[in-house]
C-alpha cells in the first residue's frame, strides 16, 4: 500500500508542481470549436 | 483538466478497489501487473492520442475519422476512425443512466431516504430504483425517470456551451471539488476505527490490510486472469481508446506541452484511483460489514453495500450524500467528454453548426438511452451495450490507435511531434515501448480478452475448456440459457448505429474531398 499510494502521490505532486510553475500562456486553445454557423465560415 | 475529468470516473472509486481486493486475482500481483500495464500500455497510448490529436487539429480536424483521414491520406483511412465516433456515443447510452443513479442516490442520501435496515432492503431499493423487476419499470417509478431526464438535459446544456464555456468550466470546478470531497471522505473513513467494539476484527485498519494484502505474488503473476484484469482496468480507467483524448488534444496549440499534459492527466487519474478510491470504499465496507460485503461487483459495492455502510455511520446522511455527489461529479465530467467527439465529427464532417450537431447527437443518444432505460429488467440492455461497445469496442480502438501511430504516422515522426513545445522529455525507453512492446502487449491482451470473454476460454493451456459466456449465450442461446430477445435487439440496434455512422463518415469524406479541391 505504501509503495503504490506513495508512487502515485509523488508523481501527481510532481506533475502539479511542474504545471503550476510553468509560465502560463495567454491563450490555451489553438482554436475554439465553432458554436454558431458564422464561426464555420473560417474553417 | 478536461482529460483528467474524462479519465476519472466511476471505475476509480468502485471498480478498482473491488479488483485489488479480489481474493483470487487481486493483491500484490494485481498491483504489479497493473503498474506494468500502466507503463507499457496506458501511458504510451495516452501520449499517442495526444500526439495524433494535436497533429489532426493542426490539419483542421477534431474527430477520429477526420484525424485518421489527415494522417493516412487514403480513401479508407477515415473509416478507421469509426470506432472513435461510435464508442464514446455508445458508452454514453448507458453511462448517463448510471450517472443519474448517482445523482438520485445523492439526493436520497441527503434526504434521509436511505435509512433502511438489513442488506435485502438496500438491494430491493436499488432494484426498484433501477427498474430491474420488469422492462419499462423505470418509466413509471417517477423519481428515477426524473433524475435521468434532468441529467440527460444537463449534459446537453453544458455541451452546447462549447469546450471553454461548457466542458472546461465544469471540469475546472468539478475536479478540485471532487478531490476535496474525496479527501473529506478519506479522513472520515480513516478515523472510523472499530465501528462495532464487540467485533474488534472489523476495523478500518484491518479493512486496509484486507484490501492491500500482497498474498502470493509469484502465483498471481503467472495467472493470465490477473494480467487481463489489470490491463483492462488500466485501459478503461484512462479513457484510452475512447476517442476522447484524441479529440481534446486536437484543440491544443502546436507548441503546447502535450508530454506533460498527458503525464499530468494520467497521474491525476492514478491519484484518484489508487490513493483515494483504493483507500475509501473497501476499507469502509469491510469495517462495517466484513469481507463478504466487498465481493459482488461494481454496482453491488456502490449501490447496495456502501449505502448500508453510510446508514450505520454517524452523520451517514451527509457522508453518503457526499460520496454519491463525488460519484456524480466523476461521472458527469466523463459523460461530457463522450459527447464532444460526436459533436466534433458532425460539425466538421457534415458542416453542421453547434446547434444542429447537438440536436442530431441528442436525438441519436436519446434513442440509445431510452433503449437502456426501457429494457431495465436485470439491466440486460445496459450490460449488453457495455460488453460490445464498452469492452470490445474500446480494446479494438486502442489497438488500432497504436498501429496507426507506428505504421501510419511513423514512430520517429510521432516521437518528434510529441516533444514539440515540451518542457519535459519523455524517457527514451518509451520510444522502444511504443514501437515494440505496446503493440505486442496490447495485441496479446486483446486476443486474450476476446478468447476469454467471447470464446469463453478458461485461459488454461494444459486443460483448455471453452464455455460460451453470457453475452454470447444471450445471442445464440445454449443449454439452460435461452437467447435473450432484448440482447438481440440491442446488438441489432448497435449494428444499425454503426452502419449509420459509417454512412455519415462516407458523406464526410465526400465533403472533405470537395473542400480540398
Amino acid at each position: 500500500m505504501t509503495v503504490s499510494v506513495g508512487c502515485v502521490v509523488t508523481l501527481f505532486s510532481w506533475c502539479l508542481w511542474k504545471v503550476l510553475t510553468t509560465p502560463r500562456k495567454p491563450e490555451h486553445l489553438a482554436h475554439v470549436e465553432p458554436v454558431e454557423r458564422k464561426d464555420l465560415a473560417g474553417r | 483538466m478536461a482529460v483528467a475529468g474524462s479519465a476519472v470516473g466511476l471505475g476509480n472509486f468502485l471498480r478498482f478497489p473491488g479488483l485489488v481486493a479480489d481474493k483470487e486475482t487481486g493483491g500484490g500481483a494485481f498491483l504489479i501487473a497493473y503498474f506494468i500495464s500502466l507503463l507499457v500500455v496506458g501511458l504510451p497510448i495516452c501520449w499517442v492520442e495526444w500526439t495524433l490529436g494535436r497533429f489532426g487539429g493542426s490539419q483542421g480536424f477534431n474527430s477520429s475519422p477526420g484525424i485518421f483521414h489527415a494522417i493516412l491520406r487514403k480513401p479508407w483511412g477515415k473509416y478507421l476512425g469509426l470506432l472513435g465516433f461510435i464508442v464514446p456515443v455508445g458508452v454514453y447510452f448507458y453511462y448517463v443512466v448510471i450517472e443519474s443513479w448517482c445523482l438520485g442516490y445523492a439526493w436520497h442520501s441527503f434526504a434521509g431516504h436511505l435509512d433502511l435496515s438489513g442488506a435485502p432492503a438496500f438491494a430491493n431499493f436499488f432494484s426498484g430504483f433501477t427498474g430491474q423487476a420488469a422492462d419499462g419499470a423505470v418509466l413509471t417509478s417517477g423519481p428515477a425517470l426524473a433524475f435521468f431526464i434532468a441529467v440527460f438535459l444537463l449534459n446537453y446544456a453544458i455541451i452546447y456551451r462549447g469546450l471553454s464555456k461548457g466542458i472546461e468550466l465544469i471540469c475546472n470546478w468539478g475536479m478540485p471539488l471532487l478531490i476535496v470531497i474525496a479527501l473529506v471522505l478519506l479522513a472520515r473513513v480513516l478515523t472510523l476505527g472499530t465501528p462495532d467494539p464487540s467485533r474488534p476484527e472489523l476495523s478500518v485498519w484491518n479493512g486496509l490490510g484486507y484490501m492491500w494484502d500482497p498474498r502470493d505474488i509469484t502465483a498471481g503473476l503467472t495467472n493470465p486472469q490477473v494480467w487481463l484484469k489489470a490491463a483492462s482496468q488500466v485501459f478503461f480507467t484512462l479513457s484510452v481508446g475512447f476517442g476522447v483524448i484524441i479529440t481534446y488534444a486536437s484543440y491544443v496549440k502546436p507548441r503546447d506541452d502535450i508530454a506533460l499534459s498527458g503525464l499530468t492527466a494520467t497521474s491525476a487519474n492514478e491519484f484518484c484511483e489508487v490513493a483515494l478510491g483504493g483507500m475509501i470504499t473497501v476499507p469502509a465496507a469491510y469495517a462495517f460489514l466484513g469481507a463478504s460485503a466487498v465481493a459482488g461487483g461494481t454496482f453491488a459495492l456502490g449501490f447496495n453495500v456502501l449505502p448500508q455502510v453510510f446508514a450505520g455511520m454517524p452523520g451517514g446522511h451527509l457522508f453518503g450524500g457526499l460520496f454519491f455527489t463525488l460519484l456524480f461529479i466523476a461521472a458527469i465530467t466523463s459523460s461530457l467528454s463522450m459527447l464532444q467527439p460526436g459533436i466534433a465529427f458532425l460539425e466538421e464532417g457534415l458542416g453542421l453548426d453547434r446547434r444542429r450537431s447537438v440536436a442530431l447527437l441528442g436525438l441519436v443518444t436519446a434513442i440509445g438511452c431510452l433503449m437502456v432505460v426501457w429494457f431495465s429488467r436485470d439491466l440486460k440492455a445496459l450490460s449488453t451495450v457495455d460488453f460490445w461497445i464498452g469492452d470490445i469496442g474500446i480494446f479494438l480502438q486502442g489497438t488500432l490507435l497504436i498501429y496507426v501511430f507506428n505504421l501510419g504516422f511513423g514512430t520517429e515522426r510521432g516521437w518528434e511531434h510529441a516533444h514539440h513545445g515540451a518542457d519535459i522529455r519523455i524517457p527514451g525507453i518509451f520510444r522502444h515501448i511504443l514501437r515494440w512492446v505496446s503493440p505486442v502487449f496490447l495485441t496479446v491482451i486483446f486476443a486474450m480478452f476476446v478468447l476469454r470473454n467471447v470464446a469463453g476460454w478458461n485461459l488454461s493451456l494444459a486443460d483448455p475448456v471453452f464455455t460460451p459466456t453470457d453475452p454470447i449465450l444471450d445471442l445464440v442461446g445454449g443449454p439452460g440459457h435461452p437467447p435473450s430477445a432484448v440482447a438481440r435487439l440491442v446488438v441489432l440496434m448497435l449494428a444499425v448505429f454503426a452502419a449509420f455512422s459509417a454512412l455519415l463518415i462516407h458523406l464526410a469524406g465526400r465533403r472533405w474531398s470537395r473542400l480540398s479541391r
